[in-house]
């Protein structure tokens, strides 16, 4: 029984405010375009064991392979982008592996310790956690398994970072499908 | 008059001792080999505007294309890894990225509102800085120019990772086979 998750591919960051946000990575970093993605529908959201319905929004943006993703959460239900880490904003929030095997993934990080503390699916069963172990050693981890769908929309934002002019913050995700 | 430097190429976490978070990376984040650098010999390092003298180890392996950096600082002089931080930034140290360079983007992110908080250089005159914004925007920014040597260096580590056995937690560089 071996974890099949690979590289980490996300950095995640809460933030306090997008457009702040998206311009110093934009602008100070080189890091860019960003897309957003408002008002995520997802399904079967849990926070600590329990259904948690939470409105956020994120951004996406790549520098070189690794992914980086800017967390803004609208509404004071808690949950791990807020209470969880006591609203600290602009560190990093997680690291993200992708796996073609979550179930057997999570299963293998319970029982080195992790807790399965948030997680959820997307329209077309992607499914995403968030774990940690008690003792908080290092950053969140978060696994996802994509569907097809979600893993081109990554290789497109991706590649619309290796063609970025530098200069446009945000592009919307008909401009690179 | 654009900035050369490249993507993200690592991140950076301060600890207190290797063993743990080595053990954490290899068992746990499936990350490793792990390469340490002990008692690290660089010159002209200075913080905060003054010359320091920093006695620091790191430990270096790598996910993907990304480095991850464990820095332990083992005195307690004043440096970006002890008093600037107080753990005020959540678990990342630092973000790195490469440059061709050095003093071009240095001079443009200091227009940016970037400060040179520390820095300093290897024997063979590899340059380094930590640049942050006065409001602490974001993840304190490492530029770094490397020699052709500190280059092929990481490429070793790297390759090591991707031949990883997924056991041997700490590797010596004589010990990978390219």
């Amino acid at each position: 029984m071996e974890k099949k998750f690979g590289p980490i591919m996300q950095m995640g960051f809460i933030v306090e405010d997008m457009d702040i946000a998206i311009d110093f990575w934009t602008k100070k970093m080189n890091v860019g375009p960003f897309i957003k993605l408002e008002g995520i529908e997802l399904i079967d959201q849990y926070y600590k064991g329990k259904p948690a319905d939470l409105d956020f929004s994120g951004a996406l943006s790549y520098s070189g392979s690794m992914q980086i993703e800017l967390i803004k959460q609208h509404c004071d239900t808690p949950s791990l982008y807020n209470e969880y880490v006591n609203n600290e904003k602009g560190g990093l929030h997680h690291l993200c592996c992708l796996t073609q095997d979550i179930e057997n993934d999570i299963r293998i990080l319970e029982s080195q310790g992790y807790i399965n503390l948030q997680g959820g699916k997307t329209q077309d069963n992607g499914q995403f956690a968030y774990l940690d172990t008690p003792e908080r050693e290092r950053p969140i981890f978060e696994l996802t398994q994509l569907s097809e769908g979600g893993l081109t929309f990554f290789a497109m934002i991706e590649e619309a970072a290796k063609n970025w002019d530098k200069k446009t913050t945000l592009m919307e995700a008909e401009i690179i499908l | 008059m654009e900035k050369k430097f490249g993507p993200m190429m690592q991140m950076a976490f301060v600890v207190e001792d290797f063993d743990k978070p080595i053990e954490f990376w290899t068992q746990k984040m499936n990350i490793g080999p792990f390469f340490k650098l002990e008692h690290l010999n660089v010159k002209d390092v200075y913080y905060m505007d003054q010359t320091t003298n920093l006695d620091f180890s790191v430990a270096i392996a790598y996910t993907g294309n990304m480095q991850i950096e464990l820095v332990n600082q083992h005195c307690d002089t004043p440096s970006i890894y002890n008093e600037y931080v107080n753990n005020e930034k959540g678990p990342l140290h630092h973000l790195c990225t490469l440059t061709d360079d050095f003093d071009n983007d240095v001079r443009i992110l200091e227009s940016q509102g970037y400060i040179n908080l520390q820095g300093g250089k290897t024997q063979d005159n590899g340059k380094f800085a930590y640049l942050d914004t006065k409001d602490r925007e974001g993840p304190i920014l490492e530029i770094a120019q490397l020699s052709e040597a500190g280059l092929g260096f990481f490429d070793i580590m790297q390759e090591a990772s991707k031949n990883w056995d997924k056991k041997t937690a700490v590797m010596d560089i004589g010990e990978v086979r390219v």
